[in-house]
């Protein structure tokens, strides 16, 4: 703990400055990790004597202007490294780079490999901290701050990431350097993780499947828990969040630990508890709505320079109340749900969850071990065990789910990392899944074995002048073994797919405050055991869904670019992005529709098509002075069936968000008070397919919120403040990604508060 | 160090054995599926004045998709009245299993709808759950010749029933073809 003090604040004392007639010089630079290069934003940077200073920027960019002529002492420090301390002469505006180095031992710490990723990288990539305003929101909603995220939702309870357009099946997740599997293929089956595991969340948008496999074809969220705690002694945080909408809360409660007797054992234990009632649109109550979460993870790891292992157990559990009106028979109830003007089925406040309902619960195992191969390589080996199990209960069964999925999952990766020269590492690894997928009740989905193995290499160089270069290859080898119950015999069924992957990407620093980067890269995905089966009625859309055993493996050839301007008040990065997906596999409407006891069903099948989907996120942040940020960003995308010449559904529309935050300076940094204010703009989604809904999008809309903040230190520790109102006008809207758009409109206010404890 | 290591692994592993639960299925054995409360099959039973009887039948044996359903017509005299009588059934296993007395058991949960496209047919439903009709039973009058359909659909109105076709999920709708001549 005392060192890390040491580290951090720097205590001001007066040296110099003295020519005081110019007073408007800059100095700016880089700050980067003298051993492995690695860029290292949050640095923090001081002119010695003086009130100003600054914190690196994500790109390790920092930038210090009212600059007297003369000369100075700055100082910088990150944490884990010693600070620096520089004599630079300053007569014009100058650029001085540091280069901090990590204190040895914490160098070796074992540390989750997602956690602080090498930031310079050929791929764009964004990370938010899962923090303060994040807290009780869900991992879907959490990452939706990022431009070109969106969220496909089911009702109020139930959503899940979108990047770019694609999600599910699409869209890896990987929670503490794991991949995510459970029922990800249903579009109403969120991703199963505790978002308060979670220090960062980090996009990667784009083709990731060399490094991390099938599927990360629109992108990949990596769930990184914070790293294991540096300083000795038993420390934790305490959370509550009390929001005004479903009248509930969560309450979240974890301790770390690390003692001196033991130096390399370090421990974390962490647990959350959540609870909803009904939830409210602006004019009505949602019947049954209400969820509760309870969910707990154990981690402890064993380290020292070298080598160490790290043991992690995890389990969330969730009981969720899936809206009455929303669980329809047919196509009439589906347009008298449309038709009135609030839901047929409506109800007061309640807690009590009533069928139909979802009882999902995921568990993760997870043991991990690294060991460093001479003073420049490392080897790591993860195993992880998941369990999911998912029981979902209709109106008419009360005690028995209708339906259930058990899906049990191995996963182990091998990866070794060989810095073979000063700018230049590669990374090899292996992988293997293991997958068992069980059903009862009700057919939805057949029994499934799936085994997939692969294979990578990734290399990445540093040339010239700001030149990085990264590419890498990959091949994959799935199979899945389906079974399926012929009266008394059982069919068995096998599907092999392989296809080798590729990328490669350039990132260029154009003098200080330019970053230019682009990447190409071919990705793909088996179709999924739903895709190929699903045989029958879609009880939340009222629709009829056909698989077909003939699909093949879908490829995506993709290329973005983006362009990143950071300077002092100003911040500006723009991507464009195209995918071309061959074989995309897409749900395409039949005619006729299927008859059955219940009424006509519109029928869609899956069918392979052509598609092509590009687009453009956008985000400026300026700083008209210190203390006000301006943040607007703005995602646009175009998906297209290319063989049927007409768009994609289910894409998100045009949107826009903007922001205003405003800190109310404080110099000696015990307190923090921010406000701020926010918008969003989301247009009608008109470029829809024909045909392919029996009721059209809703209408374009616009939302307003407020936020304010605040961190104190007290003597228990760092207490923080956080308040929100949501949905400020309470304006009924509907959204084109939310599932319930036939039944409902979306929630009404909803005002936060959120309390924080550090100790 | 060696036997610290093995203390503090210990209790991760004692959660992991205590905690982790299993798949309790084969995947290699998948299990009968069961359609709950699944109707394959609805049964019209005409009555007319002089005691007569006819049936007519709408049945989808193998449940949603696959097969189209088969469908009777109804022919009807004209200026007449008959007793109706609807019964559920499912055939889709070896046996075919009376759905009706369900509905009869919860017939404050249920209601018949009838929805006929012509003024020439009046239905009037003749039992009821002591609050509400139900529509088991219902009376049928005729006046002239025509060619049109008759929809019936059962509503499941659990804790919802308010005696109007509106609350409610569908179980059933279907749609016979109907000629009164």
């Amino acid at each position: 703990m005392l060192r890390l003090i040491a580290c951090i604040p720097l205590i001001a004392f007066a040296i110099t400055a003295s020519a005081q007639n110019d007073c408007n010089l800059t100095v700016s630079g880089q700050v980067v990790d003298e051993h492995d290069g690695s860029v290292l934003s949050y640095a923090d940077i001081v002119i010695l004597g003086t009130n100003l200073g600054t914190i690196s920027n994500e790109l390790g960019y920092y930038s210090i202007g009212g600059l007297c002529a003369g000369k100075l002492i700055i100082a910088c420090s990150h944490v884990g490294c010693e600070p620096i301390y520089d004599t630079i002469e300053v007569s014009q505006n100058i650029v001085h780079n540091f280069y901090p180095e990590h204190h040895a031992e914490l160098l070796n710490a074992v540390r989750i490999d997602e956690k602080k990723t090498p930031i310079r990288s050929a791929v764009e990539m964004e990370t938010i901290e899962y923090q303060e305003r994040q807290k009780g929101k869900s991992l879907g909603e959490s990452l939706s701050s990022i431009s070109g995220v969106n969220t496909l939702n089911t009702g109020a309870s139930i959503s899940k990431p979108m990047i770019h357009g694609l999600h599910s099946n699409r869209l890896l997740v990987l929670n503490n350097g794991v991949r995510q599997e459970g029922q990800q293929w249903g579009n109403e089956h969120a991703p199963e993780i505790d978002p308060f595991i979670a220090d960062e969340l980090t996009v990667i948008k784009g083709a990731s499947s060399v490094r991390y496999g099938s599927d990360a074809i629109a992108g990949v969220v990596l769930v990184s828990p914070k790293a294991m705690t540096d300083s000795f002694g038993i420390g934790g945080a305490f959370d509550l969040v009390g929001q005004t909408n479903g009248r509930g809360g969560i309450s979240a409660l974890m301790f770390e630990g690390s003692h001196k007797q033991i130096e390399a054992f370090r421990w974390r234990v962490q647990g959350s508890i959540k609870k909803l009632g009904n939830q409210q649109a602006p004019d009505y109550f949602l019947k049954n709505t209400g969820l509760e979460e309870w969910n707990f993870s154990a981690a402890t790891s064993f380290s020292d320079q070298k080598k160490g292992v790290e043991l992690y157990y995890s389990q969330f559990n969730t009981n969720l109340g899936i809206f009455s009106a929303s669980h329809i028979g047919n196509l009439s109830d589906l347009y008298r749900a449309f038709e009135a003007n609030e839901p047929i089925e409506s109800s007061g406040f309640d807690y009590r969850i009533q069928p139909p309902f979802q009882r999902v619960s995921h568990e993760l195992l997870k043991a991990k071990g690294f060991i460093n191969t001479g003073s420049k390589g490392r080897i790591e080996i993860t195993y992880a065990r998941q369990y999911n199990l998912r029981e979902e209960y209709d109106k008419h069964s009360m005690d028995i789910p209708a339906l259930s999925f058990e899906i049990t999952t191995h996963t182990t990766d091998l990866n070794w990392r060989y810095q073979h020269s000063d700018r230049a590492n590669l990374t090899l690894g292996v992988s293997a899944l293991m997958q068992d997928n069980t059903y009862s009740g009700r057919f939805f989905i057949p029994n499934f074995k799936k085994w997939s193995n692969g294979l990578f290499a990734i290399e990445k160089v540093e040339f010239g002048e700001g030149w990085l270069l990264e590419f890498g290859a990959r091949f994959d080898y799935v199979q899945q073994n389906v079974f399926i119950r012929n009266d008394e015999a059982i069919d068995q069924y096998r599907y092999i797919f392989q296809q080798p992957s590729g990328t490669i990407g350039v990132n260029r620093s154009i003098g200080k405050y330019w970053v230019w980067r682009s990447n190409l890269g071919i990705a793909w995905r088996p179709p999924n055991v739903s895709e190929l089966y699903s045989n029958g009625l879609h009880h939340g859309s009222a629709t009829f869904e056909i698989g077909d055993t003939n699909l093949l493996q879908e490829v995506s050839y993709s290329w973005d670019s983006e362009i990143q301007y950071v300077h002092r008040t100003f911040e500006f990065q723009a991507s464009v992005y195209s995918n071309y997906m061959n074989n995309f596999i897409n749900l395409q409407p039949r005619f006729p529709a299927t008859l059955t006891i219940r009424g006509a069903f519109p029928t869609f099948e899956y069918v392979q098509t052509n598609a092509l989907l590009y687009g453009i996120d956008a985000k400026a942040v300026y700083s008209p002075i210190q203390s006000l940020k301006i943040t607007s960003t703005t995602s646009i995308l175009r998906a297209k069936d290319l063989n049927a010449k007409d768009w994609l559904a289910q894409m998100p529309a045009d949107q826009s968000k903007l922001e205003l935050s405003y800190s109310i300076p404080n110099m000696k940094g015990e307190r923090e008070v921010n406000l701020g204010a926010n918008s969003i703009w989301v247009n009608k989604q008109w470029r829809v397919p024909s045909m392919s809904d029996c009721i059209g999008p809703p209408n374009a809309y616009m939302l307003f919120g407020l936020f304010a903040l605040a961190k104190v230190k007290t003597n228990f520790g760092e207490l923080g403040i956080n308040f929100e109102i949501n949905n400020l006008f309470n304006q009924r809207y509907r959204n084109y990604l939310n599932r319930y758009r036939y039944y409902s409109d979306e929630l009404g206010r909803n005002t936060i508060l959120r309390l924080s404890l550090k100790f | 160090m060696k036997t610290t290591l093995i203390k503090y692994l210990l209790i991760p592993s004692i959660i992991f054995s205590v905690g982790c639960k299993r798949d309790k299925g084969d995947p290699e054995d998948p299990l009968d599926h069961n359609e709950e409360e699944l109707i394959t099959t609805v049964e019209l039973h005409f009555t007319n004045s002089i005691g007569s009887h006819i049936m007519a039948t709408w049945s989808d044996i193998d449940g949603p998709g696959g097969m189209d359903p088969l469908i009777d017509s109804l022919f009807l005299d004209t200026n007449s009245v008959y007793d109706v009588s609807i019964e559920f059934l499912n055939e889709s296993g070896e046996e075919a299993e009376d759905m009706t007395h369900e509905i009869e058991e919860e017939d404050d949960e249920h209601l018949i709808c009838f929805d006929v496209s012509s003024d020439n047919l009046t239905i009037d439903r003749t039992d009821s759950d002591g609050t509400f009709e139900v529509g088991l039973m219902s009376k049928w009058t005729t006046s002239e010749a025509t060619i049109g359909s008759v929809t019936i659909s059962l509503k499941h109105q659990p804790d919802v029933k308010d005696g109007t076709c509106v609350p409610g999920e569908t179980d059933v709708e279907v749609t016979f073809p109907m000629v009164i001549e």
